[in-house]
């Protein structure tokens, strides 16, 4: 084990060391690398500005705190069994509100909509999240945000956006572990997604934990520590980690501690429009690339991706509730069809 | 959000993160933490963002940057605008998008701007679905519009992407006098990065790259060329492509029909003209693609 940061932090200082973390085991912490010279514009760069400033030995100490000892609570709600696939939709934009054509038992919202749209909030707060969306079945309030917005809410802003909503069920709070960032930073965000998590027990909704950390120790820490407070379900924000190939190990490492300690493990992997072809029991998927790549002029074709002029698409008619024998160039100007086409196609891979 | 990696994060929302060589500059002789001085001007992180001031004045506040460096800052305003502050003093300059927008219409779109008759329009027609969706791309970007495309009436595979918006035609006419007359260039709004944008969008439209076999030899050439009808037009594209990148022109005589062409007139800088600007037609990118794939281009001339 190291006991000496990259950064000059001496890790025999952290209460976590040995018993929880390994240690500086990244290569690419940005505080190491501004040491060696190489500073990131907008993050350690201008040095006036360094947004890790915190974290770095040569200003100023901060180690995170000792995690609180978890009990099982059998007040514990998470009985939410969705299905292979769940379509994220927006709160504002009416061309993904695609239930008048295609039926699904369940939706994701996401509350970062409500937080920065006030308007917004107060036309849900009066109406209820179902009655808004004039949506019959179940609806999963999404916690993933930006991290400025994160770094601004309470536990009681949680509540409160929560219960004026009405959702069927939602997540425990995000929060952001870089992989890229000092561990003792990472370490402090995965403890308080863990606080946070056993604060949201006092819910009268079923309570899906999120899974967070950006080494493989943190994530299992996260996880353990969602299956000790009781929650049955979990979801694993992976849009990022497969794009660095990620994915896998972090997977590999959630499942077999689910599969250790319950009796019917359940994640959704949260940003991922694809099925990865393994752990078939164990998962299902959430994504809003069907109405991003419709928003971009996109066609999605059995997993392929392309736009709507390619020679491939362009002049094959789609029978499809949303398509109804129109040829793929005929979508140009109907943003709403597209999406539903690729809705489908995305359902369609799930199948 | 949060995972993967905040380097990777930061460009993809902010268009940050890129790397610098900050050797022996140690954070505990740096100034006071969030402030950043760039001659008289203090920028400093507030809660919603970034705060412009000078002396005790605030001149602004604004929610992102573009550019941060201890002699320049870019600061986003709205409609595609930036703040540029160096130690000289600030001025508005365009975002590259927007260099793009005024770009494309200046090749080959129009601006109808008439207060009397209520008509607001802007358009832009190609026959490259390349060009149009780029188009619409800097539009969504910039305005949050989406123009739409019809095809045109006389011209065969001709699309035009048009977008009737008053607020648009007002902005755009700040910054170009497309709707009265002919285009120029907007010297006094266009930092490198949107210069090279403007450039790029331009002979996307109105030009040529091209590489062609030498006439009874068994060379190539790589030929770099504008044209308009706008002969002052071209001389400011001259005179650009001279103060930002260092770039001789030479331009021919007009046509019969009144078309001028200027072209690059050095092989050296037409190949960093491929390298550094580029263009967005399929045709000009696979004759760019063909030049730098041939052996010994650079010892050409």
């Amino acid at each position: 084990m190291r006991t000496q940061g990259n950064c000059g932090k001496n890790c025999l200082d952290c209460v976590l060391f040995r018993s929880y973390c390994p240690g500086c085991i990244t290569r690419v912490c940005l505080v190491g690398k501004c040491k060696n010279g190489t500073s990131h514009i907008g993050i350690t760069y201008p040095k006036e500005f360094c947004r890790l400033r915190e974290y770095c030995k040569a200003v100023t100490r901060s180690l995170p705190s000792y995690p609180a000892e978890v009990t099982p609570n059998p007040k514990a709600q998470s009985d939410v069994s969705l299905p292979k696939f769940v379509p994220v939709v927006s709160l504002a934009d009416e061309r993904t509100w695609f239930w008048r054509d295609v039926q699904q038992p369940w939706i994701i919202v996401r509350m970062a909509e409500l937080i920065k749209n006030k308007s917004l909030a107060w036309k849900i707060a009066a109406q209820g999240l179902h009655d808004f969306l004039g949506f019959e079945g179940k609806i999963l309030l999404s916690t993933v945000m930006e991290d400025e917005l994160l770094d601004k809410l309470t536990l009681e802003d949680y509540i409160n956006v929560i219960t004026a909503a009405r959702p069927d069920a939602t997540m425990t709070p995000d929060v952001y572990t870089y992989l890229d960032d000092p561990l003792c930073l990472s370490w402090q965000q995965t403890i308080k997604s863990g606080d946070l998590a056993r604060a949201f027990l006092g819910l009268d909704v079923p309570v899906v934990g999120l899974i967070k950390g950006a080494i493989g120790k943190q994530v299992a820490w996260s996880t353990q520590n969602i299956v000790a407070i009781g929650y049955q379900a979990a979801a694993l924000p992976c849009r990022e980690l497969a794009r660095l190939d990620l994915l896998d190990g972090m997977l590999m490492g959630v499942i077999g501690i689910l599969r250790k300690r319950l009796r019917d493990p359940h994640v959704l992997m949260y940003g991922l429009s694809y099925p990865l072809g393994k752990y078939k029991r164990e998962l299902s998927y959430s994504g809003f690339s069907w109405f991003i790549n419709a928003r971009r002029g996109f066609y999605q074709k059995q997993g392929n991706v392309c736009f709507l002029t390619d020679t491939s698409v362009r002049f094959e008619k789609c029978d499809c509730v949303a398509c109804k024998g129109r040829v793929a160039l005929d979508l140009r100007d109907d943003t709403k069809a597209l999406a539903l086409h690729n809705l489908l196609q995305t359902i369609g891979r799930f199948a | 959000m949060g995972s993967g990696r905040r380097e990777s994060q930061f460009e993809d929302r902010f268009g940050l993160g890129g790397p610098v060589d900050s050797f022996n500059t140690p954070c505990s002789e740096a100034g006071k933490p969030n402030q950043l001085w760039i001659g008289d001007y203090c920028i400093e992180r507030i809660e919603n963002g970034l705060a412009l001031k000078k002396g005790n004045e605030t001149v602004g506040t604004y929610r992102e940057a573009a550019v941060l460096s201890p002699d320049r800052a870019l600061l986003k305003l709205d409609k595609g605008m930036l703040l540029e502050v160096t130690p000289k003093g600030t001025r508005d300059v365009l975002s590259p998008p927007k260099g793009g927008i005024i770009a494309f219409i200046s090749s080959d779109g129009s601006i109808t701007y008439n207060r009397k008759k209520s008509a607001y329009q802007v358009r832009f027609g190609s026959k490259s679905d390349e060009l149009l969706d780029k188009y619409e791309e800097f539009m969504k970007e910039v305005y949050d519009v989406e123009p739409k495309r019809y095809p045109h009436k006389d011209r065969e595979h001709f699309f035009e992407s048009i977008k009737g918006s008053k607020e648009v035609v007002e902005d755009l006419n700040k910054y170009t006098p497309k709707a009265t007359g002919d285009w120029n260039v907007p010297f006094d709004y266009l930092d490198k990065e949107s210069a090279r944008m403007f450039l790029k969008c331009f002979i996307s439209g109105d030009g040529n790259i091209g590489y062609y076999p030498r006439y009874e030899r068994p060379s190539y050439r790589l030929e770099v060329r504008f044209y308009s009808k706008n002969r002052e037009g071209l001389k400011e594209i001259a005179d650009l492509l001279d103060r930002e990148f260092g770039m001789a022109t030479r331009l021919y005589k007009e046509t019969k029909e009144g078309v001028s062409t200027m072209e690059i007139a050095l092989q050296e800088d037409r190949i960093r003209y491929v390298r550094e600007i580029g263009s967005f037609k399929k045709e000009h990118q696979e004759a760019i693609d063909r030049a730098l794939e041939a052996e010994g281009l650079d010892e050409e001339d």
